[in-house]
């Protein structure tokens, strides 16, 4: 074989070696945007000076929730109707003692109903709970039930997604699926977003919601009483 | 010259895409995804051993990290796991993070038994592995190929970051688990992908 020949060869094997890069780095390639800024990395539990995290830019809903509510119930029960609906658990719900602390032997308490609160003397406002998802399931709907007795204080609730390579050690990265701000002091609320179908990557992503306390000075006035993912 | 360029493209690749060698491929059809259910724990899902056992999660991504900096306290962590009953729970794999200086760390899948007439508990362990030195940011695999059996048995990790004598780490993040995932085949289906079979887990 002359050396002329290897260049057809040369050139199939790198274009298979280039496809072969290019789809394992396109496995992994997010679309979304990063969140940089020191203070809402901060505000969301994570490293200031660490990596930016990601989040998908959706226009948020202005509409009222019980525009947004009964829009829901109207698709649900026409899913029912129509027979399509799965009777698989299509949903994961977490509470009081699903979540810990993000550091240890922080001034918590769950009110004995199995509630949220970060308590007086708490160092820490941050807590996480896992969540698992069905094999191919579709992320539809965030929904976080509060209670806000507190003028100063709220609480945060967040859906985030960790992934790393499938076969190899590697630094998580992290996504933002969701996230519902507490503001002001209604009492007990309901809240919920919509998460535009995004689909659970259960081999490579692990999932956890994220309890955000403005403050632990707040105490049993602001609690996290459950927080739900809906999926098909 | 030509030579030289097939070498390094080789490696580029294989370098870049390591699907290549991971032991969870054996066994699987197709390109072994496709008849594979994986669950996932982040590292702050697990439950430390006593009020004895100090961490802080690390980065903001729920990872688990030892921070006992002195001798004493509880070094243990576990994670519990609910599998599919009747499939073969084939492979545990767990990431993190250790750097030099750290304790080394024990990895041991157990299985705890008791059936409705039995008192006492049976507990085996199915698979261990030591993660030692200045791992970096790794990723450990542990075979286990054991049938999960819901109505008698109990499944869980043991994470030991090494002995009480001397401390785990020295800052926050230098010892930490990122995430432990679970491997079991799916039963036979029509459609692999967005087909749901009922009753599935």
């Amino acid at each position: 074989m002359t050396s002329m020949s290897y260049i057809p060869m040369t050139k199939a094997l790198l274009a298979a070696t280039l496809l072969s890069f290019g789809v394992c780095m396109a496995a992994e390639t997010l679309e979304a945007e990063p969140i940089t800024d020191p203070k809402a990395l901060q505000a969301r539990g994570f490293d200031p000076d660490g990596p930016p995290i990601y989040r998908f830019n959706r226009e948020p809903d202005e509409r009222a929730l019980d525009v947004r509510i009964e829009e829901r119930e109207q698709a649900e029960l026409q899913s029912a109707l129509a027979g399509s609906q799965s009777q698989d658990v299509n949903w994961v719900s977490v509470q009081g003692t699903d979540f810990q602390f993000l550091a240890d032997q922080n001034a918590y308490t769950t009110l004995g109903n199995h509630t949220l609160s970060c308590a007086t003397g708490g160092t820490n406002r941050f807590a996480d709970a896992p969540v698992r998802f069905a094999r191919g399931a579709r992320l539809r709907f965030l929904d976080v039930w509060t209670l806000d007795d507190s003028v100063d204080h709220n609480v945060d609730v967040g859906l985030y997604q960790a992934c790393q390579p499938m076969w190899s050690g590697g630094a998580p990265v992290v996504t933002e699926l969701g996230l519902i701000q507490g503001s002001g002091n209604p009492g007990v609320r309901f809240q919920f977003i919509s998460l535009g179908e995004v689909l659970a990557q259960n081999r490579t992503c692990t999932y956890w919601v994220r309890a955000m306390f403005s403050s632990c000075a707040a105490d049993t006035s602001v609690a996290v009483q459950k927080v739900r993912v809906i999926w098909d | 010259m030509y030579r030289l360029m097939i070498i390094l493209c080789m490696a580029l690749a294989i370098l870049t895409c390591p699907v290549w060698g991971a032991p969870e491929l054996e066994g699987s059809r197709g390109t072994g995804l496709e008849d594979r259910e994986f669950k996932s724990w982040v590292g702050m899902g697990g439950n430390p051993g006593s009020s004895q056992a100090s961490y802080r999660s690390f980065g903001g991504t729920s990872a688990y990290s030892c921070t006992n900096h002195a001798t004493g306290g509880d070094r243990k962590v576990r994670y519990v796991f609910t599998l599919p009953h009747g499939e073969v729970l084939e492979w545990v794999r767990v990431w993190g993070r250790k750097v030099a200086g750290t304790t080394d760390v024990t990895l041991r899948m157990r299985r705890s038994c008791m059936s409705q007439t039995q008192t006492v508990p049976t507990t085996v362990l199915l698979s261990t592995v030591l993660v030692e030195g200045n791992a970096g940011e790794f990723s450990e695999t542990l075979p286990v190929n054991d049938t999960v059996n819901n109505l008698d048995c109990k499944y869980w990790m043991d994470v030991d970051f090494g002995p009480t004598t001397e401390a785990c780490s020295a800052t926050t993040g230098e010892l930490a688990i990122y995430k432990i995932r679970t491997q079991n085949p799916l039963p036979d289906q029509i459609f692999w992908d967005r087909f749901i079979v009922q009753g599935a887990n």
